[in-house]
């Protein structure tokens, strides 16, 4: 049986982000797989937040990874993993919206574009529970154009401060405050008959 | 004020999204990721010895044809007896065509 106390010798044996770095470095793929599995969670976060939770969103979750070990000798740790792999994510998101947005011009009717954007999510007056109205708010995320979605990601999701959430997007910190601002106005529009208490 | 207006806008949406199931990726997430990069790897190492062998032959077929064309610019500078050779093409190559008789006499039979 495993008591508290080997849980903490195990947790204290957990190699570090540098050792990990410096492991998949020489080549060793259980570092960088362990890199993986250390930061997937937020890299979930990020994408599924972008692109909601599709086969596209799994594409640009492996390829921000691929893309960090092909840059594991460029990283100079001037910022975190976590932010550097966000950046990335935020990257890789963007691009696969713009490629669903050329394939959705190309083979969806404008009528059908505006139903699928305007669907109601949930039907107003229903009683919701806690995970039906956050289901609902990760939909309302994605009725969002894509540079007010990449904020709200950040700074809601994510949980970085504007001056932060500018860095990793290379704005200026007016721009992500106005962009987040009609962001949240468009959310509680959306949400508003939806919850009520938006 | 409108930075403190969005903060409290943000909260309520944060609360309200921690009600649910976090995001996640399938399972066994990290062993696509490594399989996707072991096979990137495969083609470039064979996309590298593709490279290599281009270049190569690049260089040894560069310096057959500067060869080729030193040869034919001695043959052509150099042409020995200069009733040997009938045609340009025969001095440039530095073969010239022989009858029967005397490719009997040179091997002596």
């Amino acid at each position: 049986m495993q008591g508290p106390t080997s849980e903490r010798k195990r947790a204290e044996v957990q190699p570090t982000d540098e050792e990990l770095l410096d492991g998949a470095r020489r080549g060793d793929d259980s570092a960088f797989r362990q890199l993986v599995e250390r930061y997937e969670g937020r890299v979930a976060a990020t994408v599924i937040g972008m692109l909601g939770n599709t086969e596209e969103a799994e594409d640009a979750g492996q390829e921000t990874f691929i893309r960090f070990y092909r840059s594991l000798d460029r990283f100079r740790g001037e910022s975190s993993i976590a932010t550097y792999l966000t950046r990335i994510a935020i990257n890789q998101s963007l691009d696969a919206i713009k490629r669903r947005q050329r394939w959705t011009k190309r083979f969806v009717s404008r009528d059908e574009e505006e139903v699928m954007l305007t669907q109601p999510v949930h039907d107003a007056g229903e009683e919701i529970d806690a995970r039906e109205r956050a289901e609902l708010v990760r939909t309302a995320i994605q009725t969002l154009k894509a540079d007010h979605r990449s904020v709200v990601v950040l700074r809601m999701i994510e949980g970085y401060s504007t001056r932060e959430t500018a860095e990793i997007l290379g704005l200026p910190v007016g721009t992500v405050t106005s962009r987040l601002s009609r962001a949240l106005d468009k959310l509680e529009a959306v949400l508003d008959p939806l919850v009520g208490e938006a | 004020m409108n930075s403190q207006m969005n903060d409290d806008r943000l909260n309520t949406f944060r609360e309200w999204l921690d009600g649910g199931e976090p995001s996640r990726f399938g399972p066994f997430f990290a062993s696509r990721v490594m399989r996707r990069i072991e096979r990137e790897e495969t083609s470039n190492g064979l996309e590298s010895i593709d490279a290599a062998l281009r270049w190569g032959f690049m260089r040894v077929a560069a310096a057959a044809v500067v060869l080729a064309i030193a040869v034919s610019a001695y043959n052509v500078m150099e042409p020995g007896d200069l009733g040997l050779y009938t045609s340009t093409l025969e001095s440039v190559l530095g073969i010239p065509s022989q009858s029967l008789e005397t490719l009997f006499l040179l091997s002596g039979a």
